[in-house]
């Protein structure tokens, strides 16, 4: 059994922004959530086509994620644990790259 | 994969406490303009307690001080291994003449906070950095092996 789910607001919705807030709204902040999530699979899986070593990658795409999500945050769109959860991916993909990279 | 040495780890701690000190400061920068940012509506305000469970930074550079201080006041005498204490000492005293040359750096690293804007927390990144480096170097001497 699926649950009712009010499309009352997706109706009046005129612009994208509109659409995706809504979309936002009646899935408690995970739309954007996992919006930043999908572009952070996408800036990841590209570079690693590219040929980049994955640990340097995950520290790029986390570092842009984590950017985005303040951004994201800036307009209530995520909410503040995505936003610390990319600064920690962050933070664990540059340990271990300091700890691959040995010179 | 080339060998793993202590050194590594000390700098890859040092790298992860600089990007969680950082990222929380870019946090707070853009919540002056709108304080949401940082807040959490449903519970207690979670990045406070995140930044207390890591709030490691000062006490990184109080040990990166204290490593310094010890750098300068360490002293080597000829001892009973003769030959073998001098030539370690020759090598530890011309490591330190470097490190007396380059121990300028991080002050002229903490006057770029004022000239150019850098944030505080680049500046003493790269001065824990450069002592951690010169200290490993030191040790790499005294043990006459990479550590």
């Amino acid at each position: 059994m699926g649950t009712l789910i009010n499309l009352t607001g997706l109706q009046n919705s005129t612009t994208v922004m509109d659409m995706v807030n809504y979309a936002n709204q009646v899935t408690n902040n995970l739309g954007g959530s996992m919006l930043i999530f999908a572009t952070f699979f996408v800036i990841t899986i590209s570079l690693v086509r590219r040929g980049y070593a994955f640990s340097d990658v995950l520290v790029v795409s986390s570092f842009i994620c984590f950017v985005l999500s303040i951004l994201a945050r800036y307009i209530g769109f995520v909410s503040v644990h995505t936003m610390l959860l990319f600064l920690i991916m962050t933070a664990i993909s540059g340990f271990i790259l300091f700890f691959k990279k040995t010179d | 994969m080339a060998e793993l040495l202590p050194r590594h780890i000390y700098y890859a701690f040092i790298v992860f406490v600089v990007i969680i000190a950082g990222g929380l400061s870019m946090m707070y920068n853009a919540a002056t303009t709108s304080p949401s940012i940082v807040l959490d509506a449903g519970s207690e305000n979670t990045t406070k307690s995140f930044n207390n469970s890591f709030n490691k930074f000062t006490e990184l550079k109080a040990s990166s001080d204290q490593l310094s201080d010890k750098i300068g006041e360490f002293s080597t005498n000829p001892g009973v291994f003769g030959f073998l204490d001098t030539l370690i000492g020759t090598s530890y005293n011309t490591l330190k003449t470097f490190y007396n040359t380059i121990v300028f750096v991080p002050a002229a690293v903490d006057g770029l906070t004022e000239s150019f804007n850098i944030p505080w927390w680049v500046t003493t990144g790269i001065t824990i950095f450069i002592f951690a480096i010169i200290t490993f170097a030191i040790f790499s001497v005294i043990f006459q092996r990479d550590i």
